[in-house]
């Protein structure tokens, strides 16, 4: 079949996609279509099958009716293997070999394509210093050797390392403290404005979900109940379980965490520019409203400074703007 | 410990007997030396109960080291007193081993593995030390000096069967392990592959550990007997209701369940993220086992092997009932003729070759663990 286009700008596409295990139904006819390049995440509660679904795209679990198409090929007419090599696979970091070293681990799949051994070494150099770890001190080091961080990198860099156009990433830092998780999640969004891979990432955690995605796919029971980017499902969750999943009440915090400063300060008059003190308290204009809002809660006061990221002064955020969207614009 | 120790300097030593029956005349520390050996042995313990006070790894490791001198020179010091209590021309005269040596070993022995457990010296450094206290065992084995020993009195009496008691249980141990490794591999794979194949498999394994060895030969006795009067050519290969096949058939029989069981588990255990991550990344079936799933097994079957060696070396003497031949036959001759010396010529290489044995397969599974990355805290 010669229906493979590498340039159609839909790379996945699940069409009615089910998958039964006996008579349970863990996935329910869903459609859903990526388009090339889109950081896709799935998120709901455990046993919702969105990890099922992920799994399904390279055949770790076969779907039992639909069709699943990458590049407008059925995945059923590759053979499973090669499939799998050509797309990136990173879990939780327990999924690092622990009897091979971190190059090793890196190097798997291009082994498994039969790289020669120079490019190989070169690839992995390459990896280890995309993701920021110091190749004399990590390529010889074993798993167990690594913190949390370090090990999930490995495991990113490996589903890296034979460049594939999919990355399917199944909660990837699910294991991590929050400070660490955080620093990953900026590193991967780093890494994504540079590589512009075709990801689906799957996490239960609907922050993370609201940080990372360009889509959000909410999923419940085996079904899609909603899809959007994130500025969409807060304005406009489709029905109580998306809601709850927004956070409730919470929401207006959320909604602000996606919002960055600089969207509701006012930039800096002239006369300001001539050096008045203001309050000693100032915020970044790449931090997020919700930042803003916390520090102005937490030292009771209605405004703040804002700099930019060379720390010069730029603008200053009052409390009734970050309140009250307004649309003018000095 | 050093209780033990003071103890044992008031029991008698060695014990002298002009020929194998009649009874010996105890020796102790104080008689055979007199106060400068007594003195000598008491600053000794003094010494080490002094380094044990205070036990900081520089204190271990030299109490290591002079417990290891006197393990090492224990045999030469038996060398010294053949030398001196024994006339030369007086044939049939031997020096047994006393009470008191015997406690000495025994606290000896003791003392090396808390002190071995506590500093945790790397596997084949341990093992290392055992070969070499084994090499001085056996350099003064070979000098002669011992010869006066009653040990060795009943060794030279008959060296060649000796020689072929120890080369013959060696190998039909190594059969038993090599046969039950592969069964059991075999079997453990199948119960990966059905999974109702496990219990029933299992429970026929733990029946067959519960009945006891001399159970086992008698009911091998009746049916391997019938077989080979009914088809020469088993008769041709040895085959007999006695000698060496039912005793090797009852072997691998208690070598299966702890075999099967490790290699099951060890296989079972493997992490299904990683063997997940594995297909993941497009490993086909037979990668995953060879390159994940085997070696990250391979500790825990180790120990399996381990566990089976050591009991196939201890059952195998019990076989030397039923005419399997092997070091047990120097031991029911001993019992039988009540020459414990005798018993001990076949008793000391069992225990020596478990022991030795069990060092051995410990010290490589560690050393794979490590070698894996995965030892523990101290690697």
């Amino acid at each position: 079949m010669a229906d493979r286009d590498a340039s159609a700008p839909i790379i996945i596409e699940l069409d009615a996609v089910t998958k039964r295990f006996g008579d349970a139904t863990a996935v329910d006819a869903i459609t859903l279509a990526i388009p090339r390049g889109e950081l896709c995440v799935l998120v709901g509660t455990s046993g919702c099958g969105k990890s099922t679904t992920l799994r399904m795209i390279n055949r770790l679990i076969e779907h039992s009716a639909g069709q699943i198409r990458i590049d407008g090929q059925q995945i059923r007419e590759v053979d499973e293997q090669r499939l799998r090599r050509r797309i990136g696979y990173a879990i939780q970091s327990t999924g690092l070999f622990p009897h091979w070293t971190v190059a090793r681990n890196i190097g798997l799949v291009p082994r498994l394509l039969r790289w020669p051994a120079a490019r190989i070494a070169a690839r992995v150099s390459e990896l280890l210093a995309l993701l920021g770890l110091d190749e004399g001190e990590f390529a010889g080091k074993y798993p167990h050797q690594l913190s949390g961080g370090q090990a999930q990198r490995v495991g990113v860099a490996r589903a890296l390392a034979a460049d594939p156009e999919i990355l399917l990433m199944d909660e990837p830092f699910g294991a991590l403290d929050p400070i660490t998780r955080e620093s990953l999640q900026d590193e991967l969004l780093r890494l994504q404005a540079r590589l512009h891979k075709t990801i689906v990432f799957v996490t239960h955690d609907m922050d993370e979900a609201l940080k990372m995605a360009d889509r959000i796919v909410v999923m419940d029971e085996g079904r899609i109940v909603q899809q959007g980017s994130a500025a969409e499902l807060l304005r406009a969750p489709a029905n109580a379980f998306v809601e709850s999943l927004l956070g409730g009440r919470d929401r207006g915090l959320k909604h602000a965490a996606l919002t960055r400063v600089a969207e509701r300060m006012r930039p800096l008059t002239d006369a300001q520019r001539g050096g008045q003190a203001l309050e000693a308290l100032s915020v970044a204009a790449d931090d997020s409203l919700r930042q803003a809002l916390s520090l102005m809660l937490w030292h009771g006061v209605d405004s703040l400074l804002v700099n930019d990221a060379e720390g010069q002064l730029v603008g200053s955020l009052l409390l009734q703007d970050a309140v009250i969207q307004r649309n003018t614009t000095p | 410990m050093v209780l033990a120790a003071t103890v044992a300097l008031g029991l008698p030593l060695v014990s002298v007997q002009p020929n194998r029956i009649m009874p010996g005349e105890g020796l102790t520390l104080w008689s055979l030396g007199g106060p400068l050996a007594l003195a000598a042995v008491l600053l000794l313990l003094a010494a080490l109960a002094w380094l044990a006070w205070r036990p900081t790894r520089r204190a271990l490791t030299l109490s290591l080291v002079l417990v290891g001198l006197c393990l090492a020179l224990l045999p030469w010091a038996l060398v010294a007193v053949a030398a001196e209590q024994l006339e030369p021309g007086m044939t049939s005269a031997r020096i047994g081993l006393g009470a008191g040596w015997w406690a000495l070993l025994f606290v000896l022995l003791l003392a090396l593995l808390e002190l071995l457990n506590r500093l945790a010296l790397a596997p084949l450094l341990r093992w290392g030390l055992t070969l070499a206290l084994a090499l001085s065992l056996f350099a003064a084995l070979m000098s002669g000096g011992l010869d006066s020993l009653a040990l060795m009195r009943e060794y030279h009496g008959r060296s060649a069967a000796f020689h072929a008691a120890l080369r013959y249980h060696l190998l039909l141990v190594a059969a038993v392990v090599g046969v039950s490794l592969l069964l059991a591999a075999t079997l453990a794979l199948a119960m990966r592959r059905w999974s109702g194949l496990r219990r029933g498999t299992f429970s026929v394994l733990s029946v067959l550990q519960t009945i006891p060895s001399l159970a086992l030969f008698g009911l091998l006795l009746a049916p391997l007997a019938y077989l080979a009067a009914r088809f020469t050519w088993l008769g041709d290969l040895g085959i007999r209701g006695i000698g060496w096949a039912p005793a090797f058939i009852a072997l691998v029989a208690y070598s299966l369940l702890p075999m099967t069981r490790n290699a099951y588990v060890a296989l079972d255990e493997v992490a299904s993220e990683v063997t997940d991550a594995a297909r993941g990344m497009g490993m086909s079936p037979g990668q995953v086992f060879w390159q994940v799933r085997l070696p990250l097994a391979l500790p825990v079957m180790l120990e399996g092997i381990r566990i089976t060696a050591v009991q196939a070396i201890g059952l195998a003497a019990v076989a030397a009932l039923i005419g399997a031949g092997g070091l047990g036959t120097f031991i029911f001759q001993g019992l039988g003729q009540a020459a414990m010396d005798l018993v001990l010529l076949g008793a000391l290489p069992i225990i020596l070759i478990a022991l030795l044995v069990d060092g051995l397969f410990s010290a490589l599974a560690e050393q794979l663990r490590r070698a894996q990355g995965r030892g523990d805290a101290h690697g």
